[in-house]
Order: structure tokens, then sequence, then C-alpha cells
């Protein structure tokens, strides 16, 4: 025992002494040479590009260094949410400007005017400013804009349509539906994708007092609009960006509409041509250019930012970035459309340079993303409203006026008007929850007979104590830790990395709250999670019963066969069955000799799908727990039976099911926690279609924290997995007591 | 109530023959024991009596019907189990009455006929109770209870004794034999206990290799085996065989082997007339009663002792041993039984 201790306590020391080292080494360095730290999130030619200046600017600058952090891209508003205001993020980072309103209300970032002055500002392409200007102060220096625009083959297209008119025109013509060819594509469920037609025909998102106009007349007419290009059918059905690729590289889609990222999935070989999208001609005759909605990359300074010495040499390092020989080199290695005007007189006429020139013909036609924080809200109601309107027809005015509400709703549920508290309080209650844990455990202890009986029960099985150690502290940091922390954050709204205590307004919100679907979503759930209960089961007893018949001739060969479904990695599992239920392009609709049905357009057929996919996945675990339960049935009780005249119905009725009780149950109980909480396959199937409603409640909870609210509607989300949770304690209760009634029977 | 015919009955597993050509009568109302030892192939004939089996080849009747092909449910049989095959999940009651319920016969006569059969077999007071809080021979007598409700065409036993100990094993037998008296349904009963069998049977049908070696009533078996394999199975300790030249006696025609019972040879002082002289290696005192082993030729031979008349023997005693004639048995060359 004592010698577990000492090698325990000599391994902690000489972790503590590298890391202390290294932290050393680290201050020594930036003592003598300061370190400014910049963060991004792109990937491939665009990081490649990056990492290229700032070695080269690294070797050239003598005062300082930059140390640059790809950060991935999904994670990467998260982690500036919570690494800035914790004092640990970059110096500067660049970033789409859309956030700008949240981070610039959070003090993430700071205002640069200083930086982009006069002179700065009419060295930009035009039209980029006003993206990164908040509430009259400037956020960022622009580096680049990204828009989508439309892509054409130009031995289908020689000439850009100049209306829409005419595009369709000619996609109608492009269009063979037995060939599987395609006029326009483009993603018309998704509302970045519709934006151009919105603001082509006069749409907005919000009012004039910043508030949300999903109903706007005008945005009516532009869904109205792309239901008519969809009825014209020259756009396939549940276009993903995947599919409007591969279709563009198989020259199966004469135009397609999609952004300068794109370019490198382009097949060599195929032709294309880049340009904007053309006008369109409203109700009343009124010729608009179609707008798509513009992303202005920029580099913006960390709030915390402050020494003004330090903050001179990280501004130095934005001037650097953006300079002009940069910003070519930007151009043309990385392709990126970039802000500095003088750096487009390189733009020569080669393929990049007709690409690029495109785009740019498109910046003078597009509309800043708004970079208001309200704007997040907007988007996933908006989305399920365009995609019910496109899927199943449904009136457009039907589906803006119930994402109004819905917007509306969401933020009547994140917005409470309390007093903030900061992080102390959050640090308080999950403070409280462990003192709670601890206080339980101490109960458990003088159960046990006191902390002298456990501590002589310690050191007389010390060696067994030492090996359960690990585990148990694995369990503490990474189960019990992070449970006090999530329920704890359900008493807390969260605005860009800042927590509010909010008592149980969450709760009530969720709970009692008029907008709140919480519980239509536990119908969806409890239904989701019966009927998979009964098809896994079933399925899997009769499966099982048929593997254990004696005379079946490879038994071994079949088990294995249906074990497979369960090997394989969930999500992989349900992105295979979601190509399947691709209305054109699925293995489903074809094997049932059905064209163009669209599983996601009602609840019932997407509620199957989804359940398809979890059968799938669900009925070996049963059918394994069967087969284990069926050879513990000795086989004389049928022949008992069968002599008391019981006919193989009955024989299953009474003998078999009763026997299999047993051994169903806990699998049972284990099978309902996995279901009711399975995310892959709603989040990957369905998604939530049609319009949120087969979303179940762990989806839900999933959607508050990471598509809702201000940086995420973290307490929301919170909340609702410990309903999620008291729920399934209660459930898990319960069952124990039924299945210890029959074991007892046993 | 029952006649069960048995027709050149064989059981085959691919080219392993069970049992081969098997033919029995059994009478209504009549008690039959197979008994064998291990692997001689009783269980399964009671098993393809009771259908659990199908049959290779060969005829089985009930009641002078065809029922090769007739679901064991069908066929009106009992039958205990050696495990006993109680439902775990089902009460005692529950148990006794699945055969009725499955039948639909009606709830009050169900009831009726369950207590009927837990008073017989003593079971009423634990009718409430699940299998596992059962002993051993009240789950035994609730797999009697289960048979017996059922009022079948016949019963059938496949060693229903072998896993209880030797005393419960001697009351329930004698409950077996009650039932049988108040009953006298057609029985078949499997065993190897020849104890059972002599105890129980109207006729034994002793088997060996898938054969029938013979079949008679207990006392015809035990006094007049039909071949040496009869001879030696049953009986305790086992009939002496030995060569006929190796006594002094007169053999009938080709007789090769005589065989004695020890019970039937006294050993006694002098040699004089007797059948042969025996040295003693080794005696028995069953307190009733005693033996002396020794040998005759290479053979062991057993024969009873009477040491209150004989005063106390020594190993290696010499001693004389006599047998009444008629005792004898006369085995030819194929060992089959010679009749003088």
């Amino acid at each position: 025992m004592n010698r577990v201790v000492v090698v325990g306590l000599l391994l902690c020391a000489l972790v503590l002494a590298a890391r202390a080292r290294a932290g050393d080494d680290g201050a020594e360095d930036a003592a003598a040479r300061p370190e400014i730290v910049l963060w991004h999130a792109y990937r491939a030619d665009e990081a490649a590009v990056i990492e290229e200046i700032v070695a080269g600017i690294n070797a050239s600058e003598t005062a300082f260094q930059v140390k640059v952090l790809a950060v991935p891209y999904d994670a990467y508003l998260d982690k500036i949410g919570a690494a800035i205001p914790r004092g640990r993020g970059p110096d500067l980072f660049i970033a789409a400007h859309d956030p700008i309103g949240d981070w610039a209300e959070a003090k993430t970032i700071q205002p640069i005017d200083d930086v982009v002055d006069a002179q700065t500002a009419s060295s930009l392409v035009p039209g980029l400013l006003p993206a990164v200007v908040y509430r009259g102060h400037v956020y960022g220096l622009p580096l680049a804009f990204k828009s989508v625009a439309l892509w054409r083959n130009p031995r289908r297209v020689p000439q850009a349509p100049a209306t829409l008119d005419e595009l369709m025109r000619v996609a109608v013509e492009q269009t063979n539906a037995a060939e599987g060819r395609y006029g326009f594509v483009y993603e018309n469920r998704d509302v970045y994708y519709h934006a151009p037609l919105l603001f082509g025909l006069g749409g907005r998102l919000f009012d004039g007092e910043g508030r949300p106009a999903l109903d706007d007349p005008n945005n009516v007419a532009s869904i109205e609009k792309a239901q008519a290009i969809n009825a014209a059918k020259v756009v396939p059905q549940e276009v993903s960006g995947t599919l409007l690729l591969s279709l563009f590289n198989e020259d199966k889609a004469a135009m397609i509409v999609t952004g300068p990222w794109s370019r490198g999935e382009i097949a060599a070989g195929v032709p294309f041509e880049v340009s904007a999208l053309p006008d369109v001609v409203d109700a009343a005759g009124v010729r608009r250019p179609m707008k798509p909605l513009l992303t202005v990359e920029a580099l913006f300074l960390s709030g915390r930012l402050v020494d003004p010495a330090r903050r001179a040499l990280a501004v130095r390092v934005a001037r650097l970035l953006s300079d002009e020989a940069r910003s070519v080199l930007r151009l043309k290695k990385a392709r990126q459309p970039v802000a500095l005007e003088k750096a487009w007189d390189s733009v020569g006429d080669d393929d990049d340079g007709r690409v690029q020139r495109g785009f740019r013909a498109q910046l003078d036609r597009s509309v800043p993303t708004p970079n208001s924080p309200a704007m997040k809200a907007l988007w996933s109601p908006f989305n399920l409203a365009l995609g019910e309107s496109i899927g199943q027809g449904t009136p457009p005015s039907v589906t803006l006026a119930q994402a109004q509400a819905k917007v509306k709703g969401e933020m009547a549920v994140v917005e409470h008007s309390t007093e903030a508290t900061g992080e102390g309080g959050f640090v308080v209650v999950v403070g409280a929850l462990l003192l709670l844990l601890l206080g339980w455990t101490a109960l458990a202890v003088r159960k046990f007979g006191g902390a002298a009986a456990l501590l002589s029960g310690i050191r007389k099985n010390g060696i067994a104590y030492a090996y359960v150690a690990p585990a148990l502290t694995a369990t503490l940091v990474l189960v019990l830790f992070p449970f006090a922390v999530g329920v704890g954050m359900g008493f807390f709204r969260h605005t860009w990395g800042t927590y509010t205590f909010v008592g149980m307004e969450n709760f009530v919100s969720i709970l009692a709250g008029a907008d709140s679907t919480f519980f239509r979503t536990l119908g969806v759930t409890v239904l989701w999670t019966a009927s998979n209960i009964v098809l896994h089961v079933s399925i899997g007893v009769l499966l099982a019963l048929i593997l254990s018949q004696a005379r079946l001739r490879f038994r071994g060969v079949y088990r294995v066969l249906f074990v497979i479904p369960w090997a394989m990695p969930s999500y992989i599992t349900a992105l295979i069955w979601k190509g399947m239920f691709h209305p054109e392009f699925g293995a489903v609709n074809a094997l049932l000799g059905i064209q163009g049905f669209s599983w996601m357009n009602s609840f019932w057929s997407a509620f199957a799908a989804n359940l398809v996919t979890n059968t799938w996945l669900g009925f070996p675990f049963m059918m394994v727990t069967a087969l284990g339960g069926l050879t513990s049935i000795p086989k004389d009780l049928y022949e008992a039976a069968a002599l008391d005249g019981a006919g193989p119905l009955k024989r299953f009725t009474s003998i078999t099911l009763p026997l299999l009780r047993p051994t169903l149950a806990p699998a049972i109980v284990l099978g309902t926690v996995w279901t009711f909480n399975m995310f892959n396959v709603i989040y990957l199937v369905s998604g939530g279609a049609p319009g949120g409603k087969t979303d179940i409640l762990v989806t839900e909870a999933f959607r508050w924290a990471f598509e809702r609210g201000q940086g995420g509607a973290f307490g929301t989300a919170a909340a609702y997995s410990t309903l999620i949770f008291l729920m399934l304690l209660s459930y898990n209760v319960a069952a124990a007591r039924v299945t210890r009634g029959i074991e007892g029977s046993k | 109530m029952a006649a069960i015919s048995l027709r050149g009955i064989e059981k085959r597993y691919g080219d392993v023959v069970i049992v081969k050509g098997l033919d029995l009568e059994i009478k209504d109302g009549e008690f039959v024991v197979l008994v064998g030892p291990s692997g001689c192939g009783k269980s399964t004939t009671l098993r393809m009596i009771a259908g659990l089996e199908t049959i290779s080849a060969g005829e089985l009747c009930i009641d002078g019907q065809r029922v090769n092909d007739v679901a064991p449910g069908d066929r009106d049989l009992a039958m205990v189990f050696q495990s006993y095959a109680l439902y775990p999940h089902m009460s005692v009651r529950e148990n006794i009455a699945f055969g009725l319920v499955v039948r639909k016969v009606k709830k009050a006569e169900i009831n009726q006929r369950v207590d009927d059969a837990a008073e017989m077999l003593k079971l009423s007071g634990l009718l409430h109770r699940k299998p596992k809080d059962l002993s051993g021979g009240q789950r035994q007598r609730v797999a009697m209870a289960r048979a017996v409700v059922r009022r079948p065409r016949a019963f059938l036993f496949d060693e229903p004794l072998s896993n209880l100990d030797a005393k419960l094993r001697m009351e329930v037998r004698a409950e077996i034999a009650a039932l049988r008296r108040r009953f006298s349904t057609t029985t078949v009963y499997v065993t190897h206990d020849q104890v059972e069998a002599m105890t129980l049977a109207d006729r034994v049908v002793v088997l060996n290799d898938g054969v029938a070696q013979q079949v008679g009533t207990p006392l015809e078996v035990y006094r007049r085996p039909a071949n040496r394999f009869v001879a030696t199975f049953l009986g305790t300790p086992t009939m002496n065989v030995v060569d006929k030249a190796l006594l002094k006696v007169a053999v009938p025609g080709n007789a090769l082997h005589v065989g004695v019972r020890p019970h039937d040879v006294q050993a006694r002082k002098e040699t004089a007339g007797a059948l042969v002289a025996m040295r003693v290696e080794h005696i028995e005192r069953l307190g009733q009663e005693s033996f002396v082993f020794g040998r005759v030729g290479e053979e062991r031979f057993g024969a009873v002792v009477d040491e209150d008349a004989l005063g106390v023997l020594e190993h290696g005693s010499e001693v004389g041993l006599f047998s009444r004639a008629d005792r004898l048995s006369f085995f030819n060359d194929k060992g089959l039984r010679i009749d003088a």
C-alpha cells in the first residue's frame, strides 16, 4: 500500500515539474519577444497561405512573433465565445462578420475605428465596410468577401442569363428527368441559398426597428417564386451541397448556385463559368437583381487586448496581413476574393481570374448578412418554413407566419430580464450541487458504518482501492462533475459566454411557456421510443426463435450477419439510410417502385424513415439477448407442454415469453433509454423534418444549445437535459421495481 | 385406458441405430417397465411412444390406431420427466392445471380435479408455491399430479426416481405403486434400476443395444433369464456364470455355460457331493445374510452362507457349493438359454 502511494506521488510530482518547466520556457521566450496569437478556421489552400504569410512575417519582423492556431471550423465560434471572455483566447482572429453584434455586446471584440481609418476604408472594395460596422463603430478589418453566385456549364449555357425568366427557360430546356439531368440546381430549402430570391423580390429579414419580419409579404412572394421554380422540376428534390456538386461534375446540372469554397471540388476538365445571379421581375413589374447574402471575412481584435503596446503590435500584424503584397498572395494562391481593391489589378484572364471576376461582379449585387444579435434566432425557423413550403407545398403565408411566431416565442424563452450575477453565481450553483453530491456520499458512508469504518476498510483493502481509484477518478471527472455543471447550467441564461442566474425560469418557460413545444416533443419522443421498442423486441425475438432452431443450417453465419448492423457505428448507418430515403436517388423508392416520393415531407413518413433506420440499428441487441435467454430455457419444458397439448403458439406464450422476460426486461430498460436519447438517427435521417416535427427531446435540447439563442441557449438546453434525466431516472426506478417483481417470481 | 403396440419400431440417427425393430404389445391397464443399461434405447423408445421423437420405421398403435404421425398433445398420454420439467414461472396449482387449461376444461372442473390430485399426492398445502420453493420429493409429486390430473390414456415415466435419494426413492416408489392400483391406467416406465423394475412391473422388458432381450413377468425374467445378458443384468449380486466343465452337473444338449444366482448357492464346510469346491477370498456380511466370494476357474463366484449354522468362515477356507438343480440356467455358445 505504502509503495503504491509513494509511486503515485512521484508520478504526480514528475508531471507537475514537467509542466512548470514548459511554462518557464514559454515565459522566457515571451519576455524576449512578445507573441501575438492569431486564430483562424481556414482549411486547405487558405490555411496554407495564412501559414506561409505568418512564416514570412516572423522571418522579417524582429520585434514580435506571430503564433498562428488553426481551430476546426465547427468549433470556432464556440471557442472564441468561450476563450476570450476568460482571457485565454487569441489577440486577433479571422472570422466571418455575422456574429459582430453578439461579440460587440459581450465585449469579445473591440472597436477599431482607429485602424480602419478613412484611408484604409477607401482602399477597400466598395460595399464591404457596412458589414463590419455595428452601432456606428467599425469592429473588423475586412480581408475577403464571400457570397454565392451563378455557376454554369458553358457548353450547356453559353450566355449568362440576364433575368430569372431567361434562366428558367434555359433551365427547362436543359432538364431531362429521365436522364437525371437538371437545369438549375440550388439548395432551395436553405434560407442562405434562397436569399437572392428574397432580396431580389424586395423581401427583408428585419423591419425598420430591427425586429424580425419573416412574414413580410415580399418574403411570401419570394417563397412562392421558389415554389414555382420547384414546380417546374428543374431542381431535384432534397438538394444537398454534395448532390449539387456531384451533379455538376457529372454534367447533369447546367447551372448551380454556390460560393467560392466549391472551387476546389469541381472535377478536372469540367468547364464552368461564374457570373452574378440574374435579375428578377416582381408581380408589380419592378426589376431588381437577385442579391445573395454577403459574408465578409475580417480581422478582429480581442476585447481583452487593452495593453496599448501589445495592441499596437496586433494592429501591425493586421496591417501586414491585409497589405497589398499579401492580399495578392491570398487572391492568387488561396483564391480568396480579397477586400483590398488594388490587389484586383493583378487578376488575369485565366480560369481563376474569370471566376474571381464573377464573384466580384456578384459583390456589387449582394446584401451583407445582418450582424445583429437577433439574426441567429431567425435561421432555424425560417429554414423550417422554407422547407415546409417547398417540400409540402404549404402556402408560405402560413409557414412564415408560424416561423415569425416561433422566433418570437424562442426569443421569449431565451430572453428573460433578470439581473446578471455573472460567473460567480454559476460557481455557486455548481458548488451547491457538488456539495449535495458530497452530502449524499457522506450519507452513504454513514450507512457503510461511518468514516472510521470506511478508513479501516480502505487500510485493510488498500490494494483493491488502488486498483479502483483510476476508474473512480475518471467517473468523478468525466461523469459526476460534468453532470453537476450541466444541471447547474439549467438555472442560468447564457449569452455569448456570459451566464446570468435566472433560477427556475428556464424550467418554467419550457414547461409552462405559451410557445413551448416541450409537450408535443415529449409526445413524439414517447411514441418514438414505444414504437421502436415494440419493433426491436418483436423482430429480435422472432429472429432469435428462428436462429435457435437446431435444424437450421449455417446458424453461425446468420447470427454474425444479423449482428453486423449493431457493430457498425450508428451515425454511418444513419447517413446510409438517409441516402437510401432520398426521393430521387435513394434505394428505398427504387425498391418500392415509387418515383420521387419525399419521405421527409410529412410527419408520418419521416417518422417511419427514422423508425426503420433505428429498428435496423436496434433489433440485433434484442436478438442477441433473446438468443441467450432462449438457450437457458430447458428443452423438456417444451416437451412437457407439448404432451400437455399446447400447440406452438401456446408454448410460445406460456413457456417462451414468460421465461424470456427476466432476460429481456433489463434489455428493454436499456433499449428504452438508448432510444429515448437516440440523437444520431433523428438528427441525421430526418433532421427533425418536416419543420422540426420529428425532433425528439434530445435533438431539441441540442438545437437549443447550438442552433438558437445568442451563442447557444445553453441554459434552456441544460434544463431540457435535466428534465430528460429526471424522466429517465423515474422510468428506471419504476422499471427496476417491475423487474425485481419478475425476477422474484422466477 | 389404452393398449399400446409397438411393431418393428426403429430409431436411427443417420447411420446409428438406437432402437432396432422393437415389437411389444402393452395390454390395456398393464404396467410395463423398460429396463436396461445406459444407452440401450429405453428412453428413446418411451419418447417415441410420447411423440417427442419421430419413429424411423415400424408402427406405433394406441388402441389399434396408428399414431406415428399424431402430435404428442393429441395422443392423450401423460409423461413424468426425469427432471420433472415443472414450469418455473407457474405456481404448483398452475403447473398441475396447465394441461387442463390448454384443453379448455371448465374452470370449476379444473379446480376440482387439481384439488383432488393435490390431495392424493399430499400437495394441498403447497398449491400456491413456485417449484423453486419445493423439495425434490415434492417436485416429483407435482410432476405426478400433473400427469394424474389429466386422466390420460397412459402414463409414461422417464426415470422418475433417479434424482431422489435412496429413502425418498422408496417412498415415491410406493406412491407410484399405490397410484397404479388406484387408476389401473396403462403405464410405461423407464428405469435402469432393477429394483424398480422388479417391484413395479406387471411385465419387464429388458433392453440392450436397442434390442429387447426378454419380455416377461419380473419373476420369469429373474428365474428364467432368456440369455446371459438378462441373467447378469438383473439380480444383486450378479448371477454366477461359469463353464459347464467346472461344475459337477449334468447339462442339457449343447449347453456351454451354467448360471446360478448366489442366492441359490449354499456354501458348506464339506465338499463331498458339491457342485464345486471354492477357496473363500471375500466375505460380505449384510446382517440378514452373508455372501462368500471366490473364484471358479477364472470366474468370480458367489454363494450364500449361513454362518450361524456353520461357524465363522475365514479367508482362505475351503467351502463346498451346493444348489437345487431347478435353480440352474444353461446357456449355449450364443449365450441363449437352453432348457433341460
